[in-house]
């Protein structure tokens, strides 16, 4: 009688079969429609920006865990997607030791210092960018004009955020939101707002992310834009309409791929809705009170702290009754 | 007495009846849920074949321990002829049940320990099928409405009925308002299964329709005449309708329409009576008698036909097998013979399953016999189920969505894989977990969640067995303890069992004793046990 050996394994013994490289990939093609339209807007250039974000972050992960001698996990596709996404928020004319110095940090102190991928306490790339900002806020923040590349001399421009921040109001009273959209104004890599959004829709029609986060945030901009056009509150000069806030500058980036995180955000519902809403009004008490033109990057840094706590926020256990609980 | 409003003959369980949070709505969407039915959820036609009895197999290996409580004592010796019927094995306590011979025939061999199907050991009788002794003449008790509470109860303990399926308790000490101290206002029988590709009793539920009506009716009379709920599949329902109408006495309800997990019993329960089964507890908690239908099947045999719980209805499905049937084997047949009975495995079939695909047990032995516990079985190809590559969790919070009792299985089993169970249970209610394993079906990085889990209960069962025996000894002799010496001789002994345990403590305070009396007598204590203080003035 000829019998094959039997296997032992924990159950269940079926597997969704979703994976940790299937879900980076995912975020990975939602990032590529901003890619895209950055590379139309800012020439070659800004795909070079974003080769190098993506290399530097490989070859960062590679090191970081040939160092630590820890399996490498280059696999999983999440230091492709820091890359990326980290690349998405530099300038195209960013001089090329600055992305890699900011992706460095992301993925070697962000992300591997706190024990790897699932466990930073703070969205890498945001450490990184926010490291980089502060040490070298001339070469972060020069803007190039979309279409610049084609002239051959680089033409810097106040982004809209900053313009309104700067200038007031009348400087942005004629951009249009479907320039916002499109991308064609002053800005990052992925200044696109239009291919932001729809990158972000790709990653809720595939539930890599909870529509909780992103549309919270968004809620969070506009509500607290009205509210404060209502109550008068700051320079009347600077305010703008909930709409620009919402396509200006990265708050559709920052919703939909900076506040999701997986590590970074809460899990339960009544988490992320806080979590969402609490980093869309930040955005506005930074943008209306701050001294930073685009505070989407600082709010979601900020509020990432608030996760352990937002975590403990969960629905009733089912079956545990406050007898349960005492005696534990 | 909450109960769904004035509806008398037949009901339906709707959506709108639960009281739900914003995580169990979202829960109902979640497309992961529809994933797994479209793979294993279906049970098609298995659940519309009739049961089948297989030809009885060459050998029978039946364990001592097929109940909740502990193993039986064997009651026959090797090389006796046994008759059906006959008591095997004799239960020492109200937990245990009796054990009887399947088969007539001669017991060949008497096992020390022998594997059961769910990964644990039993003491086991080996029968060979044969002549056998003579069997006693069977009577039963037809008019058993009429009859003693107290006597049906001991025909049924007697008997050996326990409530099949993993919790494999008496049905005495599942159900007894006198042992357990509780009063009845519903008696639910549960005639569906939820796990997928399980159809065990669905199918008993819906063949069986008329027993289960009047074995409905005598655990009524047990029980105190509680209002009574059969709970069948929603393919089901019109079939038993017709079949049960006219028994007045009981409610034919069908289950809603959601999927695994939402479909377990006591979110079932809770969705019917509004109440929730608390922690540690069970449905009898709050006054409902929550039954299997086999066992309810089992209990009116027992008493109508003075059958012993011999028999078990199991599904054996799977693509590993030729013949995916419904069957009902003896206990004790070897899930080798199992899967011969339904045309062999098929080639290159790695798993074979007792239990439902996501909460069972995978079985090296084809010789691990069928117990009361084992509802499926169940033989996958690798690749149908390859064995997990597990990497780190990314949190990405789809456990934590899908799971039907609101728990939080990221941090719980984070607290589980570092071995801090104390936390586990304190912060992340270990105990509520229903281990439906649906976490670690949905897991990205793979991680075994239901075994973290399971290992996380078992560990803290065992450290509540060695407190307790650490306590028996302080209870019986306090004048001898010493108590520096606890924690340091007994934390590597947490794997020994409870009675080896106090075997060990009762032994080491004389050994820590001793060499405290030799400096004593030799007049110079060393320095480190001048401290200590001595046994005689404590």
């Amino acid at each position: 009688m000829s019998e094959t050996r039997l296997i032992v394994a924990p159950a269940p013994f079926y597997h969704s079969g979703n994976s940790t490289r299937k879900i980076m990939l995912d975020f990975c093609i939602a990032l590529l429609p901003a890619a895209a339209v950055g590379f139309m807007r800012f020439g070659p250039r800004a795909a070079v920006v974003l080769a190098v974000c993506v290399a530097a972050a490989v070859l960062c992960e590679y090191l970081a865990q040939k160092i630590t001698k820890r399996p490498c996990t280059l696999g999983d596709l999440n230091a492709v997607y820091i890359g990326l996404l980290f690349g998405l928020l530099m300038p195209s004319t960013a001089p090329l030791w600055l992305p890699v110095a900011g992706v460095a940090f992301s993925v070697a102190i962000g992300k591997h210092f706190f024990g790897g991928i699932g466990t930073n306490p703070f969205n890498p790339v945001l450490l990184g960018w926010v490291v980089v900002s502060l040490s070298w806020s001339q070469e972060t923040a020069s803007w190039a004009v979309p279409g610049s590349h084609l002239t051959g001399a680089a033409v810097y421009a106040e982004a809209p955020l900053e313009a309104l921040h700067k200038f007031g109001n009348a400087f942005v009273a004629n951009v249009s939101s479907m320039e916002l959209l499109a991308g064609a104004v002053p800005g990052a890599i992925g200044v696109s707002s239009g291919a932001v959004l729809l990158g972000g829709l790709y990653l809720l029609a595939r539930r890599r992310i909870n529509w909780l986060i992103p549309v919270f945030f968004l809620a969070g901009v506009a509500g607290f834009a009205i509210l404060a056009q209502a109550m008068g509150w700051g320079d009347a000069n600077r305010m703008a309409s909930p709409v620009f806030h919402i396509l200006a500058g990265s708050t559709a980036l920052g919703a939909f791929f900076l506040a999701t995180d997986y590590s970074s955000s809460p899990c339960t519902c009544a988490g992320q809705a806080i979590f969402g809403a609490a980093c869309g009004v930040m955005v506005m008490l930074i943008r209306i009170f701050g001294v930073w033109p685009d505070g989407v990057i600082l709010a979601v840094f900020a509020m990432n702290l608030l996760t352990p706590i937002l975590d403990r926020i969960r629905p009733k256990v089912y079956g545990v009754t406050k007898e349960v609980r005492s005696n534990a | 007495m909450t109960r769904y409003g004035g509806c008398a003959k037949s009901g339906r369980l709707h959506k709108s009846d639960q009281k739900s949070d914003a995580q169990a709505a979202l829960r109902e969407y979640s497309p992961v849920k529809k994933t797994l039915y479209r793979t294993i959820g279906k049970a098609g036609k298995l659940a519309q074949t009739p049961i089948k009895e297989p030809e009885t197999p060459q050998r029978l290996i039946v364990p001592l321990r097929q109940h909740s409580g502990p193993a039986c004592a064997p009651a026959v010796q090797k090389g006796d002829a046994v008759a059906k019927g006959q008591v095997i094995g004799t239960a020492g306590n109200a937990y245990a049940a009796d054990v009887f011979a399947p088969v007539s025939g001669t017991v060949a061999d008497i096992l020390e320990k022998h594997p059961t199907p769910f990964g644990e050991y039993s003491p086991a009788v080996v029968i060979e099928p044969g002549a056998g002794a003579e069997a006693a003449p069977t009577q039963g008790i037809k008019d058993f409405l009429l009859e003693d509470r107290e006597k049906l109860w001991k025909i049924i303990t007697g008997r050996g009925v326990v409530e099949t399926g993993p919790s494999a308790r008496p049905l005495r000490a599942l159900l007894d308002p006198l042992m357990n101290l509780k009063t009845y206002d519903s008696l639910l029988i549960i005639g569906y299964d939820a796990e997928p590709m399980v159809c065990t009793n669905r199918r008993v539920a819906s063949q069986f329709a008329d027993q289960i009506g009047w074995g409905a009716a005598l655990l009524r009379h047990l029980l105190g005449n509680p209002h009574t709920t059969l709970l069948v599949h929603q393919d089901d329902y019109k079939g038993v309708l017709r079949k049960l109408k006219d028994m007045n006495s009981i409610d034919v309800i069908d289950t809603p329409p959601v999927l695994y997990p939402d479909n377990l019993p006591l979110l079932m329960v809770k969705r019917h009576y509004g109440k929730e089964i608390p922690v540690g507890g069970d449905a009898a908690d709050i006054g409902v008698a929550m039954v299997r239908a086999e066992t309810v099947l089992a209990a009116l045999e027992a008493v109508s036909q003075d059958k012993p719980m011999t028999e078990k209805v199991i599904t054996v499905t799977g693509p590993g097998v030729y013949w995916p049937r419904m069957l009902r084997v003896p206990l004790g047949m070897r899930l080798g013979d199992v899967a011969e009975a339904c045309g062999g495995l098929r080639v290159g079939v790695e798993f074979l399953v007792a239990g439902g695909p996501m909460t069972g047990w995978a079985n090296y032995d084809r010789n691990a016999p069928v117990t009361r516990e084992t509802d499926a079985v169940i033989a996958l190809h690798g690749a149908a189920s390859d064995i997990p590559d597990e990497s780190p969790c990314i949190n990405c919070g789809d456990c934590v969505s899908i799971c039907p009792v609101n728990l939080q299985p990221n941090l719980l089993t984070r607290y589980c894989e570092f071995k801090l169970y104390e936390n586990a249970q304190n912060i992340q209610s270990l105990d509520a977990c229903v281990e439906c394993g649906m976490c670690g079906y949905v897991c990205p990085a793979r991680r075994p969640m239901l075994q973290f889990i399971r290992i996380a209960k078992l560990e803290l069962k065992r450290q509540a067995e060695l407190d307790a025996a650490l306590c028996e000894i302080a209870a019986r002799d306090p004048e001898e303890q010493t108590p520096e010496a606890e924690p340091a001789a007994f934390k590597p002994e947490a794997e020994q069992t409870a009675d080896q345990t106090v075997a060990a403590a009762e032994a080491a305070p004389a050994q820590e004793a001793a060499p405290e009396e030799k400096p004593a007598e030799a007049g110079a204590e060393p320095p480190a046990q001048t401290e200590e203080p001595k046994p005689e003035k404590s």
